[in-house]
């Protein structure tokens, strides 16, 4: 038995309907599961190996006829090149795709291309591919982050890769946009006729308040903030199991890590991590 | 395709449209509505790696690859293939795809030739490589050294395919 099946065995030990131990990750996995609707035409770009995680875990339990795109996935149902992905979102056949960022704003701008001056850049990013074009024609975007800070989450982005709230929502060029934000401290609502980010759940172990202060720019916070439902026994087997053998054909180098997580912090739950 | 620009939906209100001159916005001589162009890139030359060519010069790709584009738009069009066979030898699997004789203007025969990346069948991605030139080319002074290592140091391509070969195969098992 090697040191990851063990891990398993602990996990079977639980009682109850949710294990006790899990990684940050696999919190985040489960509540991008929860967003992926059956039947939708769902897609994953490069780079997003939780989203994708999430969207496999979907596709095993709750979604089982979602059609999935992963890009950089050699079973990829496309045709061609992304290129075919991009034609499609175009004509507006994309419902759900995920998009991660390094700044973000209160008007739900987001910079993916450089921070401080594009001219003269201290940090240039590897810019934003197809992104200023999906954020207007996915029907809803799930904006994504492993982190959540001051530092990602600031009053004006530097740059503007894809234009949020300042461009009408309602017209051709814009059937969709930012619908979701899920990071490593909570899950936050994007309305976009009131052109307003609310929070909508907290990871366990997290407070509103923190969520506020590494926050920076305002969010509205109702009076009752539920915790964000962590994954299940089943879904955690099934994503340390069936979703990582998947996984690892697309993302090897992260699945090496996400077992050695796995390994090395049993008791690794979303108390006491991001920030 | 050979058109001067492109429409494309979407991207309003995107810095790109001030900083990118090859962005710009019109209004759709049809339907009125405000629509984001983008000038074509006509390169000189286009470079693709591919699995396989036959004598004919027909070429095998990667099926998931956009290399077509850079082939469209290209004047002048290059493959680089890790194997040439006879013609009619070529079968494309679930993994491939054929591109016709008529889009390249010269095939190149260059094992090894997507290194540092991979070449699913052939050989994986070089990580340790990989690893190496991303800390080496941030910074200018090992960036130089870099390229003297591994670009100005060999007079061919086979020279470079042995130092790597012999590299990968003493530094990972």
């Amino acid at each position: 038995m090697d040191q990851f099946t063990l891990g398993q065995e602990r996990d079977k030990k639980l009682t109850g309907n949710y294990p006790s131990h899990y990684t940050i990750d696999e919190l985040l996995m489960a509540a991008i599961a929860r967003e992926v609707k059956d039947g939708t035409f769902t897609a994953v770009g490069t780079l997003s190996p939780v989203p994708a995680a999430g969207c496999l875990l979907a596709s095993l339990t709750t979604a089982p006829h979602v059609k999935l795109i992963i890009l950089g996935d050699l079973e990829s149902p496309l045709d061609s090149g992304s290129s075919q992905f991009f034609d499609m979102a175009q004509r507006g056949l994309i419902d759900l795709f995920f998009l991660s960022f390094v700044q973000m704003d209160a008007a739900c701008n987001l910079n993916l291309t450089v921070i401080g001056n594009y001219r003269k850049p201290p940090i240039p990013f590897p810019r934003g591919a197809g992104s200023a074009m999906l954020y207007h024609l996915v029907k809803k975007v799930i904006v994504f982050k492993t982190s959540h800070t001051q530092k990602i989450f600031v009053p004006k982005v530097d740059f503007i890769t894809c234009s949020g709230f300042g461009i009408p929502l309602d017209n051709w060029q814009r059937p969709g946009g930012p619908n979701k934000i899920i990071t490593s401290l909570a899950t936050m609502k994007v309305e976009r006729k009131r052109k307003k980010v609310i929070l909508e759940s907290v990871h366990p172990g997290i407070s509103p308040h923190k969520v506020i202060i590494n926050t920076g720019f305002p969010i509205e916070v109702p009076g009752k903030i539920p915790e964000t439902v962590p994954p299940t026994i089943e879904q955690l087997r099934l994503l340390r199991t069936t979703v990582m053998k998947r996984l690892e054909q697309i993302y090897p180098e992260y699945c090496m890590n996400w077992k050695t997580t796995i390994i090395n912090e049993p008791c690794a739950s979303a108390r006491g991590s991001g920030g | 395709m050979g058109i001067p620009f492109i429409p494309v939906r979407g991207i309003l209100g995107s810095d790109y449209l001030s900083i990118q001159p090859r962005f710009k916005a019109m209004k759709c001589p049809f339907t009125s509505h405000e629509v984001v162009v983008v000038e074509a890139i006509v390169p000189d030359y286009a470079v693709i790696h591919a699995y396989r060519a036959d004598s004919k010069g027909n070429v095998l790709i990667d099926k998931h690859s956009d290399v077509d584009l850079a082939v469209q738009a290209a004047k002048v069009t290059i493959a680089t293939v890790e194997e040439i066979v006879t013609e009619g030898a070529l079968i494309p699997d679930k993994n491939s795809r054929l591109m016709s004789w008529i889009n390249f203007h010269v095939i190149v025969h260059v094992p090894f030739g997507a290194h540092p990346a991979g070449c699913p069948g052939y050989y994986s991605l070089d990580r340790d490589h990989l690893k190496q030139y991303a800390k080496m080319a941030g910074n200018r002074r090992y960036f130089k050294s870099y390229l003297k290592k591994y670009v100005y140091d060999f007079s061919n391509h086979n020279e470079y395919v042995k130092r790597v070969k012999k590299e990968r195969w003493t530094s990972s098992p």
